[in-house]
């Protein structure tokens, strides 16, 4: 039942933007670092002259947290508004299918286009890398740890924005709340690790960031069924 | 009429302590076109997206082709086409698009949207964004998307709200043909009694959130009254001899005519002749029907109006 709202929901967001979004977030970010290393290739190149990789793989990750907590408020918003816009939930909900499948698949939808910006990330980065002549031994774990690690760090916050979209038909409140968090979050690292904005940053780089990838799991997951009950209840005007 | 495809016992819906829907039993007979009819603000919209399980009530029971809506409802909406008040679409997505992601939840074959597209008229459209449609274009999609998966029953929420009178007259022949055509039984809601009158074999009307008439069209008819008006050269004085006749008519004068409510047919000509025999000249005789309109603004106006 979920699989059959998922790909109705694939269907629903062409020409929403969405995919545009999911592109650019990635190729912007390696086109960030291309500037970077383009501008001064000689000096940054002594700088990291001993693991040249990890020298960008580290540049760009600064960038990641912020580009996830904007990714995932606009993802959320935007799946949202399909059914806000044209008040489409009294038609969606009418039909026989369970609301706890038609949040699934929204959560899920999220999700997935969510991964093809982590995967199109480190992607990006390899090309780059090897444009630059970094040399062919790609240190694959920490290309896909780049993108990934901090996702699932930021779950919880994917949860929380996709319920606040859903709940609420006016999207300011969400989007600002997802902006803010995003703005916010670079100062933030003053605060403890265990802050949870904090956490897709040392999800990726802290000592222990398997912790913080497993508390943002299980995090995202306790916030999402947290939504997914309270959307099975909630009367649809 | 036995059997109720829609019956619902003490259905209420609160808002803040105030009953949008109160105490309301309604009842729909299968094969029935059934008008469910209210002003604005009656309740008619809280009651429909109560029976689709939209919203829930705060008490009473809902049972929809004799099961209970809270325990089966997804068995019961897989035989429910629903329009929810204004129509419900994707404007970035074509017809076929629209209907397409609704086939994907309700998986119909694909051949069904062809179907429906047709069957609204809209095969022609059907690869434009909807949102360059008409509003009575628009309707006719959310009646297709309703039809998508051959329900037993059709809830139209005001379809033809918005609509010019050709459109409305579309909608309203589409909506005829479904108990006929397709053995569907059709609950449709709306403001107009004039709307209803021609496809509804049952109403309900109701008012702030209660039911005060449900019944069959005819019945609402033969609620209506007639009353016999007569304009003759001296009222105050024919109406004395009529009084006098002995043939137990009741008269008033009201703005220079005699006027009789609820006369026999046969005791016209007597009145008549009894008149003209007295020498009084009569300039007219007409007969005065209640419109239906009047019953329903009575029956909705409940005499509290101001």
């Amino acid at each position: 039942m979920m699989l059959r709202a998922l790909s109705a929901d694939f269907l629903k967001i062409r020409k929403k933007g969405i995919w545009l979004l999911i592109f650019i977030a990635p190729i912007g970010l390696v086109a960030m670092q291309a500037l970077n290393f383009g501008l001064r290739l000689d000096y940054l190149m002594k700088q990291y002259a001993d693991d040249l990789w990890g020298g960008l793989i580290e540049n760009i990750s600064f960038f990641v947290p912020i580009s996830l907590y904007l990714g995932v408020t606009l993802v959320s918003s935007l799946v949202a508004g399909v059914e806000h816009q044209m008040s489409s939930w009294k038609q969606l909900l009418a039909l026989p299918i369970s609301r706890i499948s038609v949040f699934s698949a929204k959560f899920t939808l999220c999700f997935l286009v969510l991964c093809v910006s982590c995967l199109l990330l480190p992607i990006g980065t390899a090309l780059l890398g090897l444009l630059l002549g970094f040399g062919a031994e790609l240190p694959y774990l920490d290309l896909l740890r780049m993108g990934f690690a901090s996702f699932a760090a930021v779950l919880p916050m994917l949860a929380l924005q996709l319920w606040l979209s859903l709940t609420f038909r006016n999207q300011s409140m969400p989007v600002t709340l997802g902006v803010g968090a995003a703005v916010i979050s670079p100062f933030t690292l003053q605060l403890p690790e265990w802050f949870p904005l904090n956490w897709p940053v040392y999800a990726f780089s802290g000592p222990h960031a398997w912790w913080f990838m497993v508390a943002g799991t299980l995090c995202g997951l306790v916030i999402m069924v947290m939504g997914m009950l309270h959307f099975n209840r909630k009367d649809v005007d | 009429m036995s059997e109720w495809i829609i019956e619902t016992k003490g259905l209420t819906k609160k808002y803040r302590g105030r009953s949008a829907v109160d105490q309301l039993d309604l009842n729909i007979a299968k094969g029935d076109i059934y008008g469910f009819l209210g002003p604005n603000g009656a309740g008619k919209t809280t009651t429909i997206r109560m029976l689709l399980g939209l919203i829930q009530p705060t008490a009473g029971s809902i049972s929809i082709f004799g099961q209970e809506l809270n325990k089966h409802k997804l068995d019961i909406l897989r035989r429910i086409g629903s329009l929810v008040e204004y129509p419900s679409y994707y404007g970035h997505l074509s017809a076929v698009d629209n209907l397409e992601a609704i086939r994907r939840i309700l998986s119909v074959p694909k051949s069904r949207i062809d179907e429906v597209l047709e069957i609204v008229s809209l095969t022609s459209e059907s690869r434009r964004p909807v949102k360059g449609f008409s509003l009575g274009m628009k309707q006719r999609l959310g009646i297709a998307a309703s039809l998508l998966a051959n329900p037993e029953l059709l809830i139209l929420d005001e379809p033809t709200n918005g609509l010019d009178p050709s459109g409305i007259h579309e909608i309203r022949e589409l909506i005829k043909s479904m108990p006929e055509q397709y053995g569907i039984t059709v609950l449709v809601s709306s403001h107009l009694l004039s709307e209803v009158e021609q496809m509804a074999g049952r109403v309900g009307i109701i008012r702030e959130g209660r039911m005060v008439f449900q019944d069959t069209i005819r019945n609402l008819k033969e609620q209506a009254s007639s009353e016999i008006s007569l304009v003759v050269s001296d009222p105050e004085a024919a109406l004395w001899l009529a009084r006098d006749t002995g043939l137990g008519v009741a008269g008033t004068v009201k703005e220079g005519a005699l006027v009789f409510p609820g006369m026999a047919d046969k005791n016209v000509p007597l009145l008549v002749k009894r008149l003209v025999e007295n020498g009084h000249d009569i300039y007219r005789v007409e007969e005065h029907r209640k419109s239906l309109e009047d019953i329903f603004m009575q029956v909705i106006g409940g005499g509290d109006r101001l």
